[in-house]
């Protein structure tokens, strides 16, 4: 995991000088060049999109991150955009484990050692669980992200998700590269 | 106008014209229906593949799957139509794309706003937006080639034009059978006109027809037909008979004879026309009244029916028709065809039965009446070579047998055509006499016996033929009474003779001149004007004018020439009674004609010194005329000798060769100037003659 931070660690300097662009669709800048981040916070927005939750009668989807964050500005990002109707809001926990109120948990790859409790906590709730690192979809996250090829994937574990209630759809499943039943 | 096309040719042609715009427009319908579905049904199936596709490719789009994309792209190789397919992003960049192998490599155009279709002439193009559940992610769009379309329309248009193209000769094989069958009254109509038209064969009757209107046509036309039919049957016997008699006419009787004649060139005998004439006819008009002249016409025919009637008739054996081998061919004209005889004494033998048939008494009113009649004969081939000569020589054999007396037939002879020939020739030349001045006068004077002076010349009219020199009236004045010109020849004389007097007057004789009146000049209604105008130009009193008539002029309208004579001796003009003892008139009837001088016929004179009775007649016409208290001229004196009996008989006026013979007028001042001798005061020798020959009678 380390080592996967340090491979992107200059990607990210260079994401810092091009933190303004991130918004505008219509930017003529190619895929790869797009800081990592950004890539990843549209990911969770799509996720997000391709998921079913079984009550979503709330008026607001918090997205909660756990751990250090390391989208910075980008998951921001989101909280401007609604979905299906669904107004968006970010909430960083940081090393808070109440998550109650969350419909979104994003595991920061710094929050991984304690990821055991944090989906202890969370247990039996239908809470959509995002980490992007290694093996994490074996250790329960629902949606993991990883960098292949100077591209963005993702793994499912479906299991995770039916047990926690929610329905992924399978049009995200066709595109993660691998599927945990 | 070009020639008229038959009704089937123009049905049909009316049916080829009327039927190209239907299959045209079959054709265009069909065609360009089956393009629009096509295209319609194309762009459908375009639209749904384009929101199928998007809808496929949005999670790869969401999550820059370029792979998925290119796979959902990949689908689209089931559908050969579609060339070329795209997927952009949101910001224009291009997501993917795909290429049939067959079509040609493009550059991804230009991503459309807007969802929908854009329709080329050879290919559309479909856009269609992407939408991941969040939020559009970019678009798709497809070329779809019309290639395709454009090959089933032209498989379709093929086909149409091959369905249409056999329906059509169907159609027309089908239609030409229809109206034939539908046109076969019409034609059978026509023939049966054709055949009433051009051979006249009004028996042709048009069969009925189960349609309705051809059905009307025939029918009426059956009954034009009839009517036509019925009318000239009718008109037929009006034109073929003669309603007096019942006989038949004129024309009936020309194609009799024209029948006959070919069956006599087939039999090689030979057939005689009878031409009768009734003799005196119009007198017995004139007389009787027109009613009983029909009644004694229709009595004729009658009388000639029972005598031609075969079973009474002896000979000729050979059989004919009664009704259509007599005829009447107008007026008093009766014709008779005998065909079939042997020889021409067989015709004049039945002319003479006829004759004499006709000369029995007919009874009319009670009184009896007998009517003579003239006969002429020709045979065919003996007298005629065809059936117009045959009638026209029967007519000149006829009025041979009227000249020649009447009550008598005649058989017709070559010379009688050149007589009618030279008749013809005579009446042309005369119609055209006066006008060229070919008439002149001369005159004969009278001699008053007691003073030896000339006190009257008669007018006598010559006729100066530019080829045959002078005639005399006897040979023309009966033309000219026949053909009409007398009436202006006589007014010419009269106004010449004027014209004459006028002259000698001038020159101090005091003489009368005497002009003769034609029997038809009397009837003349314009006789009295005409005489009473030209003396009134010539400016000569009217005694000076003596008119001399013969009793054959009077007794055809006895009291109109009564009247007329009346009338002009009222006005002074002398009337004198020419031929005086030829006629057949009763002194009764001639006493009581208004006249003034009596003239001796020539016929007397030339016998008085062998016949007593000559000269007893003489004597008493003289008696008769001082009874009158008429003057006495006696005419053609030419010997002394009669001269001298005249003279001892007390006749005051001599005309005649004895003391001159017609001269031209210049001479008359000449003869009259003479002292005519009175022969008898101044010789014993005649008085002794005249003594002698009293004595001897």
């Amino acid at each position: 995991m380390r080592a996967s931070l340090r491979r992107l660690a200059p990607r990210l300097v260079a994401l810092a000088a091009l933190t303004s662009a991130w918004l505008l669709p219509c930017t003529r800048a190619a895929a790869d060049e797009l800081p990592e981040y950004r890539l990843k916070a549209a990911f969770v927005y799509n996720f997000i999109a391709y998921t079913q939750w079984p009550d979503s009668t709330s008026s607001t989807l918090h997205i909660c991150t756990v751990g250090e964050d390391p989208f910075g500005k980008e998951l921001d990002g989101l909280a401007e955009k609604t979905i299906s109707g669904r107004a968006i809001a970010i909430q960083r926990k940081g090393a808070s484990r109440v998550l109650g109120d969350c419909d979104v948990v994003y595991v920061s790859p710094s929050a991984m050692r304690d990821l055991p409790r944090i989906l202890e906590s969370i247990k039996g709730r239908p809470i959509l669980t995002i980490a992007d690192s290694i093996d994490a979809a074996k250790d329960g996250i629902m949606l993991n992200m990883a960098v292949s090829q100077d591209r963005v994937t993702f793994e499912a574990n479906q299991r995770a998700a039916r047990t926690a209630g929610l329905v992924l759809s399978s049009r995200l499943l066709k595109l993660a590269t691998e599927v945990s039943q | 106008m070009s020639a008229p096309i038959g009704l089937r040719d123009q049905l049909l042609r009316v049916n080829r014209v009327a039927m190209w715009p239907a299959v045209v427009v079959i054709f265009v319908v069909t065609v360009g229906g089956s393009f629009s579905i096509g295209l319609f049904e194309l762009m459908n199936t375009t639209q749904v593949q384009a929101r199928v596709l998007a809808d496929n490719a949005s999670a790869a789009m969401a999550f820059r799957d370029e792979k998925a994309a290119g796979e959902v792209l990949e689908t689209l190789h089931h559908s050969p139509q579609i060339e070329n397919a795209w997927l952009f992003l949101s910001n224009g960049e291009v997501f993917g794309s795909y290429r049939r192998d067959s079509a040609a490599m493009r550059n991804a155009p230009m991503p459309e706003r807007e969802d929908g279709v854009q329709l080329h002439a050879l290919y559309l193009t479909q856009s269609q937006t992407v939408s991941a559940p969040g939020e559009r992610v970019g678009t798709f769009q497809m070329r779809v080639g019309l290639a395709g379309l454009y090959r089933q329309t032209a498989l379709v248009g093929a086909t149409a034009f091959g369905a249409l193209l056999l329906a059509t000769a169907l159609y027309a094989r089908l239609l030409r059978r229809l109206i034939v069958a539908a046109l076969n009254p019409i034609q059978a109509l026509t023939d049966v006109v054709d055949e009433v038209h051009s051979k006249s064969n009004l028996a042709a009757r048009a069969s009925g027809s189960h349609i309705f209107e051809i059905d009307r046509l025939s029918k009426g036309f059956n009954a034009m037909i009839e009517r036509i039919d019925e009318r000239d049957r009718r008109l037929a016997r009006l034109a073929y008979f003669d309603k007096l008699t019942g006989l038949p006419n004129r024309t009936a009787f020309l194609e009799r004879i024209a029948r006959e004649v070919s069956l006599c060139d087939r039999s090689g005998r030979r057939l005689a026309l009878l031409f009768m004439d009734l003799d005196g006819f119009k007198q017995i008009n004139d007389t009787l009244g027109h009613d009983n002249g029909d009644e004694v016409l229709a009595m004729i025919a009658e009388r000639l029916r029972r005598e031609l009637r075969p079973s009474d008739t002896a000979a000729p054996a050979a059989p004919f028709e009664l009704d259509d081998s007599m005829a009447r061919l107008g007026g008093d004209e009766f014709t008779v065809l005998v065909s079939q005889i042997e020889s021409v004494q067989n015709a004049l033998e039945i002319a003479e039965r006829l004759r004499a048939s006709i000369a029995q008494p007919f009874v009319l009113e009670g009184r009896e009446l007998a009517i003579s009649c003239s006969i002429g004969v020709a045979v065919y081939p003996d007298h005629a070579s065809d059936a117009a000569n045959l009638l026209k020589h029967a007519d000149t054999a006829m009025y041979q047998a009227k000249r020649s007396g009447r009550d008598t037939t005649h058989l017709y002879t070559a010379t009688l055509t050149e007589q009618a020939m030279q008749r013809l020739e005579m009446d042309t030349s005369l119609r055209g006499a006066l006008a060229r001045s070919e008439f002149s006068l001369v005159y004969q004077p009278q001699i008053e016996v007691a003073t030896g002076r000339v006190r009257s010349v008669e007018a006598l009219i010559r006729w100066n033929h530019p080829d045959k020199g002078m005639i005399a009236p006897v040979n023309f004045i009966p033309l000219a009474e026949e053909n009409g010109m007398i009436a202006a020849i006589g007014r010419w004389v009269l106004d010449a003779a004027c014209a004459d007097l006028v002259h000698w007057r001038a020159q101090g004789l005091d003489l009368r001149v005497a002009v003769n009146l034609s029997p038809r000049q009397i009837q003349d209604k314009r006789l009295v004007e005409d005489v009473r105008e030209a003396l009134a130009r010539a400016g000569l009193p009217a005694d000076r004018l003596e008119l001399e008539i013969t009793e054959g002029a009077v007794v055809d309208d006895f009291s109109h020439a009564i009247a007329t004579l009346t009338q002009l001796r009222s006005s002074g003009i002398r009337i004198a009674l020419d031929d005086f003892g030829t006629g057949q008139s009763s002194l009764s009837y001639l006493m009581k004609l208004p006249v003034d001088v009596i003239k001796v016929d020539r016929s007397f004179i030339s016998r008085l010194q062998e016949d007593r009775l000559s000269r007893s007649i003489v004597e008493a016409i003289m008696v008769f005329a001082r009874a009158l208290g008429a003057g006495v001229v006696a005419e053609g004196v030419e010997t002394y000798q009669q001269l001298s009996i005249l003279q001892h008989l007390g006749c005051p006026l001599i005309q005649g060769y004895y003391y001159s013979k017609p001269v031209a007028p210049e001479l008359i001042p000449e003869l009259a100037a003479c002292a005519w001798s009175a022969p008898l005061h101044s010789s014993k020798a005649a008085h002794r003659l005249v003594t002698q020959l009293a004595q001897g009678a």
